[in-house]
């Protein structure tokens, strides 16, 4: 992120400056960091409150059975995958981060990755389908979401639920369906 | 807190408190230990947060970011989308404190409930910093390459956003 805040910054700032509107900027600057330490304040709420629940969830060992849950059912988009360790670290990363907790998902999912790059093709092929389920966010409840916003003074904060749910959702099925195809075609060449 | 969320969490609660009785666990320690690490990863936040807020500030005031509203327009009404969540749009795969600045900002001008703030809520929440989880997942495992991934992430990211404007 180096290059382009220092380029916004500078460009930004010279622009409000030519154009006439420092005052406006500078009322905008000198509240970015009361703003900033709010929303760490917000965020630090919830993080700390659903941290310390859903690891409750890790001490009874029900994380690692949704793992296990979780393999089955996503097995076959992972044909050619055969180490074991690399499917145990696939499991426990998706099933960390549909249950919201980051803290367990990325050295999970950090394991998984060097596992499945040495696992040849199918390894690799395996990663970027892993990647791709990642990367549509799906989560079981956005419970940092539901907090930013009763903290911004929403009346349904949790109102977002199901559209959430819907729209990663729809994320998940198209990218995972993309993959297929073009792993496909890419076999066949 | 509306029906359907409040019912969920209240139960999500119950089963996890449950789960702790029936193992015999210790919850409580357990509890401690996930609270003082998410607490420590949120404050970690804030030097980043502070940077974003702030070139989001400057951003706005100097009037670039109404230009660049104008020019993407045109998508932003193919997809539905209030014009205020282009900077969300555009943040969301790269930073994700960027994306919760700019979040903050359209909860600040247009209020949470509005729609807007609704559609940024989904925005950011029905997606994932995709080019920061590739950089970190990839550096670790010395991949220097993974063809499509993120190609396909993005264009799947953008159904979402598709899926919230229409039924936003």
């Amino acid at each position: 992120m180096q290059k382009p805040w220092m380029l916004l910054m500078l460009l930004c700032s010279m622009l409000s400056l030519a154009g006439g509107r420092a005052d406006d900027a500078v009322q905008g600057i000198l509240a970015a960091g009361e703003e900033a330490v709010n929303m760490t304040l917000t965020l630090m709420g919830a993080m700390t409150l659903w941290g310390g629940l859903m690891e409750i969830l890790q001490e009874t060992g029900d994380v690692k059975r949704l793992a296990h849950l979780f393999r089955k059912v996503v097995s076959p988009l992972f044909r050619g995958v055969e180490d074991e360790a690399a499917w145990s670290s696939m499991g426990l990363n998706l099933a960390a981060n549909l249950m919201g907790l980051g803290n367990a998902a990325t050295p999970a999912g950090i394991d998984a990755a060097k596992r499945l790059s040495n696992q040849g093709e199918a390894g690799m092929r395996g990663l970027a389908m892993l990647l791709v389920m990642n990367n549509s966010g799906l989560q079981l409840m956005p419970t940092t979401m539901i907090t930013l916003r009763q903290a911004a003074g929403s009346r349904m904060p949790g109102a977002v639920w199901l559209p959430t749910m819907i729209a990663s959702s729809v994320s998940m099925v198209v990218g995972v369906l993309l993959m297929m195809i073009v792993q496909r075609g890419g076999r066949r060449r | 807190m509306n029906g359907a969320a409040g019912i969920i969490l209240m139960a999500v609660v119950s089963v996890i408190m449950l789960r702790g009785a029936i193992c015999r666990c210790d919850a409580y320690g357990a509890f401690l230990r996930g609270a003082e690490r998410g607490m420590c990863s949120a404050a970690s936040l804030l030097p980043a947060l502070c940077a974003m807020l702030l070139m989001l500030s400057v951003f706005r005031s100097s009037g670039a970011a109404g230009l660049l509203t104008r020019l993407l327009a045109p998508v932003t009404s193919l997809l539905h989308l209030p014009e205020e969540t282009v900077p969300i749009l555009l943040l969301r795969p790269l930073t994700g404190s960027g994306s919760l600045a700019a979040l903050q900002e359209v909860f600040v001008q247009c209020g949470p409930d509005s729609r807007a703030g609704m559609i940024a809520s989904v925005l950011v929440g029905s997606s994932e910093t995709i080019f920061y989880t590739m950089t970190v997942y990839l550096g670790a495992a010395g991949v220097r390459r993974l063809p499509w991934a993120i190609p396909v992430s993005l264009v799947a990211s953008l159904a979402g956003a598709a899926v919230c404007g229409l039924i936003l």
